[in-house]
């Protein structure tokens, strides 16, 4: 299986999320003219790729 | 701010009993996580009703995990999830609505899942009351919907006072947002994951300024070292409850008598052939990553998964695992008794998209041949 196709890569997600909503430097949180919307669909229970 | 559009916990309708215990955990680790990221609010899809409504609500409640949906709703009509909820983000708030289709085969999955406890009503009276509700309380109003892509601008066209609606259910995504009659965004992220949106908009300039991206989830971005520490702590847990105390580090299929054996008394050449394709090995892949005991995975790298006489998660039958000649071919018992066709004979590429799903092997129709190849063991 190509890794390219692997499917639900939900603690690579979290790092992107997290660096988006908490970034170290509080930039977004403080950054009061923006609103960002970050969204995931249809995750169907996967935590990793199976293999 | 953020949202997922539902259908986060079970990949299928209908939880065997024996692989309920580890659908739960598994449930309960997915809240957990979507808890510790910190999701704003998720919407509730069908699948998510599998393990059952108070489960489903009784994990809401213990995660703390905002689980909406304004149109699933009791024998009385009322709804069985909060509808919305309210955030405050720079400075504004936004009501965010969490909507189901009612359209499709959709309805009949959410009363056949949660036999009858639950019903879908009409999606676009329940958007239109939640948003005259919200009037006055918040600046901005997002749909969280789950449903057929083409339904979103349904909701976007008849229901007024939505901003945004982002969309799932299905594999559609959005690679820039689809403006509705100048008065809403549509955006959807696609299915399993693969795919995180971004879209912000600036309030300074207002709708006009809006900025969107799709970030797909490959390697380039790094782990999140608490959330790696989290599954790794959840697949520990599932070897535990299924190793029946078997060593660590140890793959137990390493030694078994696979049943394909048993077809090798008559066809000992397609054997040796099948001896040196993927899935000769394929239990091996889930063994190398720990995986070996989810039955998510399990489903594919085993025989005949949770069927008559195939692989099960009570008593984790070595000899059944791997993609062996009954994965393809079907059950074998006949066959082996008294010689009679086993009921595939010559498996098309359907029965390998069960598995090999486009989201896996994208190109698995149009490169048929080469995929049959690889597996040829005539």
């Amino acid at each position: 299986m190509k890794k390219t196709s692997i499917f639900m890569l939900l603690f690579l997600g979290a790092a992107l999320l997290a660096s988006l909503a908490v970034s170290p430097d509080g930039s977004r949180a403080a950054d009061s003219s923006k609103i960002t919307i970050v969204y995931s669909g249809n995750l169907l229970g996967y935590t990793e790729p199976c293999g | 701010m953020i949202v997922d559009s539902g259908d986060l916990l079970n990949e299928d309708e209908v939880i065997p009993a024996t692989i309920e215990q580890s659908a739960r955990m598994k449930a309960e680790h997915m809240m957990e996580l979507q808890k510790v990221i910190g999701f704003d609010a998720v919407n509730v899809g069908e699948f998510d009703l599998a393990l059952g409504i108070g489960y489903l609500k009784e994990l809401a409640q213990k995660t703390e995990v905002p689980l909406i949906s304004a149109n699933i709703v009791d024998a009385g009509g009322a709804a069985i999830f909060p509808r919305y909820v309210i955030r405050n983000v720079a400075g504004k708030n936004v009501g965010i609505i969490g909507l189901i289709g009612d359209t499709g085969d959709i309805p009949n999955k959410v009363k056949e899942i949660t036999n009858g406890e639950a019903s879908v009503s009409d999606v676009v009276a329940a958007a239109t009351s939640a948003v005259e509700e919200l009037k006055g309380k918040v600046d901005y109003i997002i749909a969280l919907t789950h449903q057929q892509a083409n339904r979103d601008y349904v909701i976007a066209r008849r229901v007024n006072g939505i901003d945004l609606v982002v969309g799932g259910h299905d594999k559609q995504r959005t690679e820039s947002p689809i403006g509705v009659d100048d008065k809403s965004f549509i955006v959807r992220a696609g299915e399993k994951g693969q795919y995180l949106g971004m879209f912000e908009v600036d309030l300074g300039a207002g709708k006009s300024s809006v900025t969107h991206e799709l970030v797909p989830l490959g390697d380039s971005i790094a782990d999140d070292a608490k959330i790696k520490a989290m599954i790794s702590a959840y697949n520990d847990k599932v070897f535990e409850m299924y190793s029946g105390g078997g060593e660590t580090g140890v793959n137990p299929a390493s030694n078994a008598v696979l049943q394909n054996e048993k077809c090798g008394t008559c066809h000992a050449n397609h054997l040796a052939k099948w001896k040196a394709t993927d899935h000769a090995k394929a239990y091996n892949t889930l063994f190398d990553k720990a995986k070996n005991y989810d039955p998510t995975c399990l489903a594919c790298h085993t025989v005949r998964f949770e069927q008559p006489g195939g692989f099960n998660m009570k008593e984790q039958p070595m000899s059944l695992v791997h993609v062996q000649c009954e994965s393809c071919h079907g059950d074998a018992k006949d066959h082996l008794a008294s010689l009679k066709p086993v009921p595939t004979p010559r498996p098309t590429i359907d029965v390998c998209a069960k598995c090999h799903t486009s989201d896996r092997n994208p190109n698995l129709v149009k490169d048929a041949k080469i995929f049959m190849d690889k597996i040829k063991h005539q």
